[in-house]
C-alpha cells in the first residue's frame, strides 16, 4: 500500500516541492515511545500525551501544524481528535475540530493520500477548510488515511505554513506507521475503558501488570477491592504486601508463568483488609508480547469472590458433617427413589454389602432380595410409600454371593417433591447376636460379683438390719406395757410409737438398698450424687466395719457435682472399694485400722478416693489387680475389681490403685461430671 | 427385784431407746451407754444389777468389756445382745460367765427371764459377799494357834489327836478349840466347816 500510495495521491498542481527527511534515529524513539504507550485509558493525560505525540511527528516531518482524527463511536462524541500547532503560527484562540475541515477528512476517509501544495489547489467544495487554514497561517497540506484490517480508522493531516512542502516519499511509510500506531494506542486505549467500564458495572476490577517496570495499572475497583487507595503506586511488592501469606508464592509463580509465554492465568488468593478481613479475590488475565518471547504485559479482571468463597466452605462443611454421621451409622443408611434406585448410602454400606461405591450407585433394590423374598418386599416397599414407613427382616444378598439377615427400617421422605424411602439395616447375624449374649454375660457376671460381694457382708448385713428391728419390737412391747397401765402413760406411748415408724423405714432402707444390689437389671442412667452414694454404702458396712474393727471416716465435698450414671453399679463399684479396704486392714493392728473415703472434683470429673492402712498392693502387681480372675483373696469370685473397672469405663470414668506413702492402698473411682440437667 | 438396776450398753441409740424403754416400763431402774468406755467411766454402786451388753460395737466391743471387769474383779452378771448369733463370739462369752447370749431383735418372754435370772445371780453374789466378810472379818480376830487349831478341827481329828500334832497339851487344845467355835460364833464343827469352806481356809491333813 506504501508504495501504491503515491499513485493514489490526489495531488494538486504545483511549481516546488520542499522535502524533509527525518533521521532513522530520530524515527526509532519515536516509534520505541508510541508504543510503550499502548494500552493507556482515555483520560485527560493520555489526550494531551496524544497531542505531544502528534506533535513529534509533525516535527519529525518538517510540518508545523497536526490534526488526528479516529472515527470512534465511544461514548458520546463519534471523533476522537488530537491536535498540534507549533507554537509560532499565529492560532486563534480558537482550536480546529473536524467541522473546521470537513473537506480534507472526507477526502482521506475514502483512503487516499492527499497532498495539497497550496491552498489554491483546494477545489470551491472546502471552502470551510481553506478558512481553516488561513487561520492558522496554514499554506501546504499532507493527509495520510489510517488503516486497521484493511478499514479506515482515522486520517492524518498534517500542515505546513510554507506553501509546497511535502514529506519526502520514502518517508511517507513512516508517517503513517506512526499515525497507525497512535491511532491503535487511541482505539486500544478506548477499548479499555469501554471494557472497564462494564467491568465495574458487573463488580470486576480491571488491572495490568506491565513486565519491563513490574508496577500495576488497576481500576478504582480492582484498586477497591485490594484495600487501596486511588492515587497508590501499585508494584508487584505493594499487592503482595496485602495477600495472605500462604497465598503469595502461587501469585509470584503464575506471574513468572505469564512473562515467559502468552497464556491465559486464573489465581484465586485472599487479601487481609485491616489485619483482620480477609477477602476472597479471582483474578483471571492474560500475557501479551510484542515479539514472541517479549512480553509486554499481562492485562486482567479480578473480582471479590468472599462470598461465593464462604458458601462453598460452608456448603463443604455441612456437606462433611452430612458425611460423617451417615458414615459414622453402625449398619446400612440408605435412600431409594421410589423406583428402587440406590441414590445415597454410607461408608459402612458398602463394608457389609461388600460392592463399591461405583456399583451401588443406582443399585436396584430387588438385587438385594432371593427371588422367594421379591413378593413381600413388593408388600413392605408398598407400605412405606402407602403408609409412611415399615420394619422388617429380611436375608440380604451380599456382593459374594451369600446371605445376611438384616433388620431394616424404611420411611418415606420428600426430595424435590418427589416421595423416596430412606432407612437402615443393622445386621443381625450370629456374630451380632454373640456380641449381645457377650453384653448380657457380662450383666450376669456384674451380678452374681455383687450377691457374691453381698454374701460375704451377710453377717454384717443381717446385723445391721437387726438393729431397727431389735428396736422395733422392744419398743413395741413397751408400748404394750405401758398402755396396761393404771392408768396408761400415753405421752411415753406415743414416743414409743414414733421411734417404732423410724426405726421401721430404716430397715425398709437397707433392704431397699439390698434389694438395688441383688437386682439383675442394669439400672437407668440418671443423675447421681456421689456423695449420697457413699454415704448409703458406707451405712451398708457398718456392721462390717465393726465386726473389723475399722474406723471409717468420710470427708465430702459439699460442692460435689453430680454424675450421670447407673445407680446399682457404681454402689456395687463403691461396695467393693470399702470392703476390699476393710479386708485389706486385716494384718493391720486392729489401734491402725483406718478406712478414709475422700469425695472431690475438678472441672470434668468426680472423684472417689478409698484409703486404708493396710499391706498396700505389691509394686508389680499394681497393673494386675483389675484383670479377671486376680484375687490376693481366698473367698470370692476374683472378679470384684475387673468388673469394677469395666463399670468404670463403661460410664466414661476410670479406676485406678496407688500405694499410700506410709501405710496400705488407695483405690481411686472417676466419673465425668454429668452435663447440666435440660 | 424391782429395785435393781440395768445397765444397757449398745452402740446403736434405737435399740438402746427401745431396751431402757421397755425395761423402764417393767419398773427397773435402767442406765444406758452409747459405748463400753462411757459404762465403765460411770460410777455405779453395790446393788442387785445387771449389764445388757451388745457384743458388735465400734471401739471397745462387749467381749473386750467382759475381760476389763473380769480384771476389775467386777462380778456384775451380763447378758450378751447380738445382732446375729456368732458361735465362737458366744461360747467365748458364755465361758467366761456370762449369764446368757440373745440374738437380737429380743423378745421381752425372753429377754425378762434372762434378767430375773441375773439379778437372782447378782443377788447371790451380793449375799455370798456379804457373808464372806463377815467370816473373814471373824478369821481376823483368830490367833495363829487358833487357827492352826481350827483347821485341825475341820479336818476331823479328836483333840487328842490335836495335841499330837501340834506338841501341846489335849487342855489347850480344848481351850482354842472353845476360843475359835466363840469367835466364829459357831455352835457345831459342821458350821464351822461351811465358813472355813466359804472363806477358803483349807483343813490341815495329818502326816501319819
Amino acid at each position: 500500500m506504501t508504495k501504491s500510495a503515491p499513485d493514489k495521491t490526489k495531488t494538486s498542481q504545483t511549481n516546488s516541492r520542499i522535502m524533509h527527511h527525518p533521521s532513522l534515529k530520530e524515527f526509532n524513539r519515536a516509534l520505541k515511545e508510541f508504543s510503550l504507550g499502548a494500552g493507556m485509558p482515555l483520560t485527560d493525560s493520555v489526550q494531551s500525551r496524544m497531542d505531544v505525540a502528534l506533535g513529534q511527528i509533525a516535527m519529525l516531518f518538517g510540518f508545523d501544524a497536526a490534526l488526528l482524527v479516529i472515527f470512534t463511536e465511544f461514548k458520546a462524541a463519534r471523533w476522537f481528535v488530537g491536535t498540534w500547532y507549533d507554537p509560532h503560527l499565529p492560532i486563534s484562540s480558537e482550536t480546529v475540530t473536524t467541522f473546521d475541515c470537513p473537506w480534507t477528512i472526507n477526502e482521506i476517509k475514502q483512503g487516499h493520500f492527499l497532498s495539497v501544495l497550496n491552498l489554491d489547489d483546494l477545489p470551491s467544495m472546502a471552502k470551510t477548510d481553506r478558512r481553516t487554514c488561513m487561520q492558522l497561517g496554514i499554506q501546504a497540506l499532507y493527509g495520510i488515511p489510517l488503516h486497521s484490517h484493511s478499514k479506515i480508522t482515522g486520517v492524518l493531516v498534517l500542515g505546513a505554513k510554507q506553501s509546497g512542502y511535502q514529506p519526502a516519499t520514502e518517508t511517507i511509510d513512516q508517517a503513517q506507521i506512526l499515525g497507525q500506531i497512535l491511532a491503535n494506542n487511541i482505539q486500544q486505549a478506548e477499548h479499555t475503558e469501554r471494557l472497564s467500564d462494564a467491568i465495574e458495572a458487573a463488580e470486576t476490577g480491571l488491572w495490568s501488570l506491565d513486565f519491563s517496570t513490574m508496577t500495576f495499572w488497576a481500576t478504582e475497583k480492582a484498586r477497591f477491592i485490594h484495600g487501596f487507595d486511588a492515587t497508590q503506586e501499585l508494584s508487584l511488592d505493594t499487592l503482595l504486601s496485602v495477600v495472605h501469606p500462604d497465598d503469595r508464592e502461587v501469585i509470584r509463580q503464575t506471574i513468572e508463568l505469564a512473562a515467559t509465554d502468552t497464556r491465559d492465568i486464573r489465581v484465586e488468593y485472599r487479601v487481609v483488609l485491616d489485619n483482620a478481613t480477609v477477602r476472597w479475590i479471582v483474578a483471571r488475565g492474560r500475557s501479551y508480547d510484542s515479539a514472541p518471547g517479549n512480553m509486554l504485559q499481562l492485562t486482567g479482571v479480578c473480582a471479590d469472590i468472599t462470598e461465593r468463597r464462604l458458601a462453598e466452605e460452608k456448603l463443604q462443611n455441612a456437606q462433611a458433617l452430612t458425611k460423617a454421621i451417615f458414615d459414622s451409622v453402625p449398619g446400612l443408611l440408605y435412600l431409594y427413589s421410589e423406583d428402587g434406585k440406590l441414590l445415597r448410602w454410607n461408608k459402612q454400606h458398602e463394608l457389609l454389602t461388600g460392592y463399591s461405591a461405583e456399583e451401588l450407585k443406582d443399585f436396584p433394590v430387588d438385587q438385594w432380595f432371593n427371588e422367594h423374598d421379591l413378593n413381600k418386599l413388593q408388600s413392605e416397599w408398598s407400605k412405606v410409600f402407602i403408609e409412611g414407613q415399615t420394619t422388617t427382616e429380611f436375608n440380604l444378598k451380599l456382593k459374594n454371593g451369600s446371605f445376611a439377615p438384616f433388620a431394616l427400617t424404611g420411611v418415606q421422605v420428600e426430595i424435590d417433591g418427589k416421595p423416596h424411602l430412606v432407612g437402615i439395616g443393622i445386621e443381625t447375624t450370629e456374630k451380632r447376636r454373640a456380641e449381645i449374649s457377650l453384653a448380657q454375660l457380662r450383666n450376669e457376671l456384674a451380678h452374681a460379683t455383687r450377691v457374691t460381694t453381698l454374701g460375704e457382708l451377710a453377717s454384717a448385713l443381717a446385723h445391721e438390719l437387726n438393729q431397727p428391728l431389735a428396736a422395733i419390737l422392744s419398743n413395741a412391747q413397751a408400748s404394750r406395757r405401758l398402755l396396761s397401765r393404771q392408768p396408761p402413760d400415753l405421752v411415753e406411748v406415743k414416743d414409743a410409737l414414733e421411734d417404732i415408724i423410724r426405726d421401721d423405714k430404716r430397715a425398709g432402707e437397707i433392704i431397699h438398698g439390698l434389694r438395688n444390689m441383688v437386682t439383675k437389671e442394669q439400672s437407668k442412667i440418671t443423675h447421681l450424687d456421689m456423695n449420697t452414694l457413699v454415704s448409703e454404702v458406707a451405712s451398708l458396712i457398718h456392721g462390717e466395719l465393726i465386726l473389723s474393727n475399722v474406723s471409717l471416716e468420710l470427708v465430702l465435698d459439699p460442692d460435689l457435682p453430680e454424675v450421670e450414671a447407673g445407680q446399682t453399679e457404681i454402689q456395687q463399684v463403691l461396695l467393693n472399694l470399702m470392703i476390699n479396704g476393710i479386708h485389706a486392714q486385716r494384718l493391720t493392728d486392729p489401734s491402725s485400722r483406718h478406712l478414709s473415703i475422700t469425695t472431690r472434683h475438678d472441672t470434668t470429673r468426680v472423684i472417689v478416693a478409698i484409703r486404708d492402712h493396710g499391706v498396700g498392693i505389691q509394686e508389680d502387681l499394681l497393673l494386675h489387680i483389675f484383670e479377671p480372675f486376680y484375687s490376693t483373696k481366698t473367698s470370692g469370685l476374683g472378679m470384684g475389681l475387673a468388673i469394677c473397672r469395666r463399670i468404670a469405663e463403661a460410664n466414661h470414668g476410670d479406676l485406678w490403685a496407688e500405694n499410700n506413702a506410709d501405710a496400705g492402698a488407695t483405690f481411686y473411682f472417676a466419673l465425668p461430671v454429668a452435663m447440666r440437667k435440660s | 427385784m424391782k429395785n435393781a438396776t440395768i445397765y444397757v450398753v449398745d452402740d446403736d441409740l434405737s435399740v438402746r431407746k427401745g431396751l431402757t424403754r421397755l425395761l423402764r416400763s417393767t419398773g427397773y431402774k435402767v442406765e444406758a451407754f452409747g459405748s463400753a468406755d462411757a459404762f465403765l467411766m460411770h460410777e455405779r454402786y453395790e446393788d442387785v444389777a445387771c449389764l445388757l451388753l451388745d457384743l458388735c460395737m465400734s471401739g471397745m466391743n462387749g467381749i473386750e468389756l467382759q475381760q476389763r471387769l473380769e480384771h476389775l474383779d467386777d462380778t456384775m452378771p451380763i447378758i450378751f445382745l447380738s445382732g446375729h448369733a456368732g458361735v465362737p463370739d458366744s461360747v467365748q462369752a458364755m465361758k467366761r460367765g456370762a449369764v446368757d447370749f440373745l440374738t437380737k431383735p429380743i423378745d421381752e418372754e425372753v429377754l425378762l427371764p434372762a434378767i430375773e435370772v441375773a439379778l437372782e445371780r447378782c443377788k447371790n453374789q451380793l449375799a455370798k459377799a456379804v457373808e464372806m466378810n463377815s467370816i473373814k472379818q471373824r478369821i481376823e480376830t483368830l490367833t495363829q494357834r487358833e487357827l492352826e487349831t481350827a483347821q485341825w478341827v475341820i479336818s476331823g481329828l479328836l483333840n487328842k489327836q490335836i495335841a499330837t500334832q501340834l506338841g501341846i497339851a489335849e487342855k489347850t487344845v480344848k481351850a482354842h478349840r472353845a476360843k475359835v467355835m466363840q469367835k466364829m460364833g459357831v455352835s457345831s464343827v459342821v458350821e464351822l466347816v461351811r465358813l472355813c469352806s466359804i472363806a477358803g481356809i483349807d483343813p490341815m491333813s495329818a502326816q501319819e
